[in-house]
């Protein structure tokens, strides 16, 4: 090939500007911490990065769902463990008072430390988290349970809070009231309220069986909600084992390796010195400079 | 054969030197130009004495009277032209493709947080909190004002497509013009050329200014050169002439439609080149904002649907959640939030809605419409990469042939100066040379009249 000195030129103006995009793209690659910065750089890796992003994304709002679900029955079971205590402590009134020889002022007061328990299962059926009333269904607005006129009122309706908790996987966050106090035939309060109404006239070893059966509803209630907190730590420890996981390939995927692109673009400013090194001995020279 | 013809041959030799002399000085003087091609000065000798014929005197053999530059002739070498001709049409093309994808892509602005998949993703979120807060009147707000910016990025984007087109059209509409101001200047050299070549002369600077017009046609349109008579060029586009001889026929082109001759609006069909290239990307942005817009338009009915089955705060059902104009289908273009009160967004399913309660059923219906519509979003994103990874790479290896063709083109045309110095003190040696032998011969004529005379 005949070179001459326009091809040196082109040549030296090609390589060096090849030599800066290198640069650039080294640089861009530092600074931005990313490899992936445009669909183009690398189209198989976007269309794996797209759906990691959204699945990591999905993987965060189910995290969230789970935290929220999980305080939320961790209320739910601390207010069944107070409501557990309730029971049992009207069950030994019923005992006490089934005793038959207590004098009519011991009944009156054992009838009003009853009546201070209803209230105080009221209280517990209408506990709150946030703002919310956790035992009235959809309806957490108002307290759920309303104690008036002797009876014990529900207001909240029958439906589950569904919350998705993975993928296409929902799940009850709460018990609703009526299914959590209702027996067979009467509800909780209804029993509590006649077993009260009852204990003076003796009647207090009638109710036991009966406290007994709510007794064993309310408890089987709070293992369903104990199951379903358990099974939420353990998808919580698996989801947040997968996000490490996703995390970790999403960055193998568009996150630049510093080390090799500090490497890269240090090799390549030494090429880049080099080839301007050798342009300012090449372009001078000529025929020119040694005729005189 | 006597002196002063002998003088004549020395002088022949002078006047031939210093026209390769000129012809070095013109080389050295457009070492720069473009599209020069370097010129070389043939010498030849004249006729020798005698002329041979049967009365020719008894002598030794044929005299040589002399030296005369025969042609000035350009070193070019054609089939390098053509060659890079094809390499640019078809390098154009994919640049404009690679320019208007690059601005795609800007504009979809992937990987990035803030880019459509950024404002879906917080879209869908906010239904799923919707449908554990269903009562939450600030849970509700928030998630107007994410599928606000989702639709305010649909609009955007769709804007900008549209804008793409338009400023493509407006590149079709200059390159257009460009050919219709490059035939004529090539038809006009046509006259000049051919009236020079007549003479039998060759008009190498004009050829090498046809040759760079025809350099910056091939970054327009696809050609073929067919050629005539006293180096006039025909060119054809399409089976058709753009430029014959001193004539031309113009283009013009209309916003939407194609490209037509102008005299009688048939269709130039072209097969490569810049645009081939802006036209097939109209295509291209037509393409992707069809793309969109059925994701948009999945979005809007798949939504609307869901909602419109849910119950709001009020207890009432649910109406559509998003809008746009119904009067098109440009759906990314008009995609609208239509629910505007917080409390109407229909979160709750039919039970819960007529229970009055706050139920979240619905909502988590319409966060679980997520994987349909991103599915579709992901595959435009997908079909970009690749097109546009493509154009990239098209107009890499592209760009290094046409530069490899053109080294090679100036590799055998571009002017070396080292070779023309060395060609500087030839003629100028042989110059010298040449008035040594006539100075010799006037001292031999001096010899013969001054010294005979005395």
């Amino acid at each position: 090939m005949r070179i001459n000195n326009q091809i040196i030129a082109r040549t030296l103006m090609q390589n060096l500007n090849r030599n800066l995009e290198m640069m650039n793209k080294s640089q861009d690659e530092m600074s931005s911490g990313k490899k992936i910065r445009r669909p183009s750089d690398n189209p198989i890796g976007m269309a794996q990065l797209l759906s990691l992003k959204s699945s990591l994304n999905q993987q965060e709002q189910y995290i969230k769902n789970m935290e929220d679900a999980k305080s939320w029955i961790d209320t739910s079971e601390t207010a069944l463990n107070n409501a557990t205590n309730v029971l049992q402590r009207v069950r030994e009134i019923a005992v006490y008072a089934a005793n038959g020889s207590l004098p009519e002022a011991s009944l009156e007061a054992l009838e009003k430390e009853a009546g201070e328990l209803i209230n105080e299962l009221v209280q517990i059926a209408n506990t709150s988290y946030g703002d919310r009333y956790i035992f009235g269904g959809t309806n957490t607005q108002e307290p759920p349970f309303e104690y008036t006129g002797g009876v014990v009122l529900y207001t909240g309706d029958n439906n589950n809070l569904e919350w998705e908790i993975s993928r296409e996987v929902e799940m009850a966050v709460n018990i609703n009231g009526n299914e959590l106090f209702q027996l067979s035939g009467d509800n909780v309060f209804g029993l509590l309220i006649n077993f009260k109404n009852d204990l003076t006239a003796g009647k207090a070893g009638e109710y036991i069986n009966d406290l007994d059966k709510a007794f064993d509803h309310l408890l089987s209630q709070r293992a369903t909600l104990g199951a379903r907190s358990k099974r939420m730590e353990m998808s919580l420890q698996r989801e947040e084992e997968a996000k490490v996981n996703l995390t970790a390939l999403r960055s193998k995927l568009e996150d630049a390796d510093l080390a090799e692109s500090t490497m890269n673009f240090k090799m390549q400013e030494f090429v880049y010195q080099a080839a301007l090194a050798t342009a300012a001995k090449s372009i001078q020279p000529s025929l020119i400079d040694y005729l005189s | 054969m006597n002196l002063f013809s002998t003088l004549n041959t020395s002088y022949l030799g002078l006047i031939a030197q210093q026209n390769a002399l000129q012809t070095t000085s013109h080389n050295v003087a457009n070492a720069n130009t473009p599209g020069f091609s370097r010129q070389k000065a043939i010498m030849e000798t004249t006729t020798p004495l005698p002329y041979p014929s049967l009365q020719r005197s008894v002598g030794a053999g044929q005299i040589g009277t002399g030296v005369m530059v025969g042609s000035i002739d350009r070193v070019r070498d054609a089939f390098l032209d053509t060659q890079i001709w094809r390499e640019t049409e078809s390098l154009s093309s994919w640049e404009e493709k690679q320019k208007l994808l690059e601005q795609i892509e800007v504009v979809f602005m992937e990987p990035a947080d803030s880019s459509l998949s950024g404002f879906f993703e917080d879209f869908w979120n906010a239904w799923q909190e919707l449908s554990k807060n269903a009562e939450s009147e600030a849970v509700r707000t928030a998630l107007l004002e994410s599928a606000n910016n989702l639709t305010d990025s649909f609009n955007h984007i769709a804007r900008q497509l549209n804008q793409m087109g338009t400023d493509l059209q407006t590149t079709v509409q200059n390159q257009v013009a460009e050919v219709n101001s490059l035939a004529s200047q090539i038809a006009a050299l046509n006259v000049q050329i051919e009236s020079i070549s007549i003479t039998g002369d060759n008009p190498n600077d004009l050829l090498d200014r046809r040759d760079l017009l025809l350099d910056e046609l091939a970054k327009y349109t696809d050609f073929t050169v067919v050629k005539q008579n006293n180096n006039v060029i025909d060119i054809e586009v399409d089976g058709r002439k753009l430029v014959e001889g001193k004539d031309y026929y113009n283009w013009s082109y209309t916003p939407g439609n194609q490209v037509e001759w102008a005299a009688d609006a048939a269709a130039v069909n072209l097969k490569d080149g810049g645009i081939k290239g802006a036209i097939d990307g109209i295509g291209l942005v037509n393409d992707y904002k069809e793309k969109l817009d059925n994701v948009a338009q999945n979005l809007i009915e798949e939504i609307n649907d869901q909602h419109k089955q849910g119950y709001d705060l009020n207890g009432t059902e649910g109406e559509d959640f998003f809008s746009f104009d119904e009067t098109g289908t440009n759906y990314a273009l008009t995609i609208k939030v239509a629910v505007t009160d917080p409390l109407k967004i229909a979160a709750a399913s039919v039970d819960e809605g007529k229970a009055g309660g706050a139920g979240g059923t619905n909502a988590l219906a319409i966060a679980q419409l997520r994987s349909d519509i991103e599915g579709d979003y992901q595959k435009i994103i997908t079909a970009l990469a690749v097109d546009a990874h493509e154009a990239n790479r098209m107009v890499e290896n592209q760009s290094a042939l046409v530069y490899q063709l053109e080294n090679r083109r100036i590799s055998v045309s571009g002017v070396s100066l080292d070779e023309e110095m060395v060609n500087l003190i030839q003629f100028q040696r042989a110059y010298q040379a040449n008035s040594q032998a006539i100075r010799v011969v006037d001292e031999l004529l001096d010899t013969l009249v001054n010294g005979i005379l005395r």
